[in-house]
């Protein structure tokens, strides 16, 4: 019998799938992938890969195996910590995810092996960086064969990455729409007359979507019941190699530069703060940190991540969440630039935070079934919530409570000029939000812990406790 | 291109788990020769380089 705990996201490949038990997530590999399993193992692809930090290393671990009809192997894979889309991620993190991608490829065909899949949802980061998490995606190279992973790689990486380049960045969240990657007519479609002059992307988007629509009606000639003859020749290894060189050539060019939007310069260019007042902030956050240890941090509205690295430098595992992609662009670069490693910077739109989706709506998780978070952070975001967003304070707090266990929120006083700024646009909102207002509508789910005025313009900093912890 | 499309017909049998789109395949055929002779270019490139660099330096 097959345990329920097998992942809702690992079912399309009959290699094997993740199951969790007691809280631990385990990969089986079944009878049908032993031998490209084994061949992994044996040939040094495994060491070499999770020894340069491509591929997330694993244990094999005597462990009852979820669906015993079908078993080889059951294996432990380290944890990569929060698990992000590629919906949510920036330019750059696509674009490395891209070329981890590649650089696995091919050092899988150094060693007679191919990806036989190259989803983007088999990345993800792990301190710092892009790691490779499907061990099951390898499969022996039969030179000859071209790539079978050559459209879901153009449709997963390349497409995405060329509409957010030449088109605009906001296209990134069309992978959030289109679960198998943006389709090449689509991208085709909306990419500017201009992207044409790129050899690589009137390749492998223009002229391979047309190739697509010519053959779309002839199914691909499969015979899962007889051997393959080799084709030698139609797809030679130099070929192959060509086309990776080709795809990471067009993956490289490919650009975005984090400016011009709203909050990019938001500490550069803002006057809401004073730097003593920032100083003031920053020792109070850090405060309330030491005081709870929290084991993650989510950080709603983080921008650049200023206030993100106050946890992450302190070890603790931290999600800066913005829905600039400027912002978390910036983030990014500087998760780079400094090595970090306990951060993660993530798109998400707080008004619209990703969806649970896929068959069933539970291939890929909402942002709350990823919770809750040990501490959520949520700095100067009240009044673009409650006013920005038309949102009753007492839903704010509802909705915090299900993220994590403790809060930080700052209050912004209805005559902060950000507020009036906001204000002034509308006009019907769900009344002026002071202090007692907001102290009554977080007291529904949380104690207060801690509370200190920021500066001397009413903002105040609160540390809250959710009352069922 | 198109003429070049038009030459291979038939999609190439694969064992995959995953469509591979038999568009995606006759193409992958059809640049075949065109990403061969790339690798080659870059390759021979790449060689020539390192030997030069590896050339004493006179003057």
């Amino acid at each position: 019998m097959v345990e329920r705990t097998r992942l809702g996201a690992s079912f399309r490949d009959p290699s094997g799938f993740v199951f969790r038990r007691d809280g631990r997530l385990y990969r089986q590999v079944n009878l049908f992938h032993a031998d490209d399993y084994d061949r992994l193992m044996a040939s040094g692809l495994y060491e070499t890969l999770t020894r340069q930090g491509l591929l997330v290393p694993h244990v094999e671990v005597v462990e009852d195996p979820a669906d015993p009809t079908c078993a080889y192997k059951v294996l432990r894979p380290e944890s990569v910590g929060f698990i992000s889309y590629p919906y949510e991620w920036c330019f750059g993190q696509l674009r490395d995810a891209a070329l981890l991608t590649l650089a696995v490829q091919r050092r899988a065909l150094e060693l007679g092996q191919t990806l036989k899949d190259a989803s983007a949802y088999n990345v993800q980061f792990s301190r710092g960086k892009p790691i490779f998490i499907d061990t099951l995606s390898f499969e022996e190279y039969r030179e000859g064969e071209p790539w079978v992973a050559y459209q879901q790689f153009c449709r997963h990486f390349l497409a995405p990455l060329a509409l957010m380049s030449k088109t605009d960045v906001r296209l990134g969240r069309l992978s959030c729409s289109h679960l198998d990657g943006v389709p090449l007519d689509l991208a085709s479609k909306l990419l500017p007359m201009r992207s044409r002059l790129s050899p690589a992307l009137l390749l492998h988007i223009h002229f391979h979507s047309r190739s697509q629509s010519k053959h779309s009606g002839n199914p691909p000639k499969v015979d899962v019941s007889e051997p393959q003859p080799s084709r030698q020749g139609r797809f030679s290894r130099r070929a192959m190699l060509g086309l990776i060189e080709s795809l990471e050539g067009a993956v490289s060019a490919l650009e975005w530069e984090p400016k011009g939007t709203e909050w990019a310069d938001y500490y550069d260019g803002n006057n809401t703060y004073s730097d003593k007042a920032l100083e003031t902030k920053s020792r109070i956050i850090a405060g309330y940190i030491d005081r709870v240890k929290p084991s993650s941090v989510w950080d709603l509205g983080a921008n650049n991540g200023r206030f993100s690295r106050i946890a992450s430098d302190r070890g603790v595992p931290t999600v800066a969440f913005d829905i600039d992609p400027a912002c978390v662009e910036a983030n990014y670069r500087l998760v780079k630039k400094r090595a970090e490693t306990q951060i993660l910077p993530l798109c998400v739109d707080l008004f619209n935070p990703s969806p649970a989706i896929g068959w069933r709506n539970r291939e890929r998780e909402s942002l709350e079934e990823r919770g809750p978070a040990d501490l959520v952070m949520a700095l100067a975001l009240i009044h673009h919530l409650t006013i920005g967003g038309s949102l009753p304070v007492e839903m704010v707090a509802d909705f915090f409570a299900n993220l994590g266990r403790w809060l930080i929120v700052e209050f912004v006083p209805p005559d902060d000029p950000q507020a009036r700024r906001l204000r002034a646009a509308r006009t019907a909102t769900h009344g002026d939000l002071d202090r007692e207002r907001f102290e009554r509508a977080f007291a529904v789910h949380f104690r207060v812990d801690q509370r200190e005025p920021v500066g001397d313009d009413g903002r105040a900093l609160y540390l809250l406790q959710r009352g069922d912890v | 291109m198109q003429e070049l499309m038009g030459l291979t017909s038939t999609a190439p049998a694969l064992l995959a788990y995953l469509d591979p789109g038999t568009g995606s395949l006759v193409f992958q055929v059809v640049i075949a020769g065109m990403m061969s002779g790339a690798f080659f270019v870059r390759s021979w490139t790449r060689t020539a380089r390192e030997f030069l660099g590896r050339l004493p330096r006179h003057g």
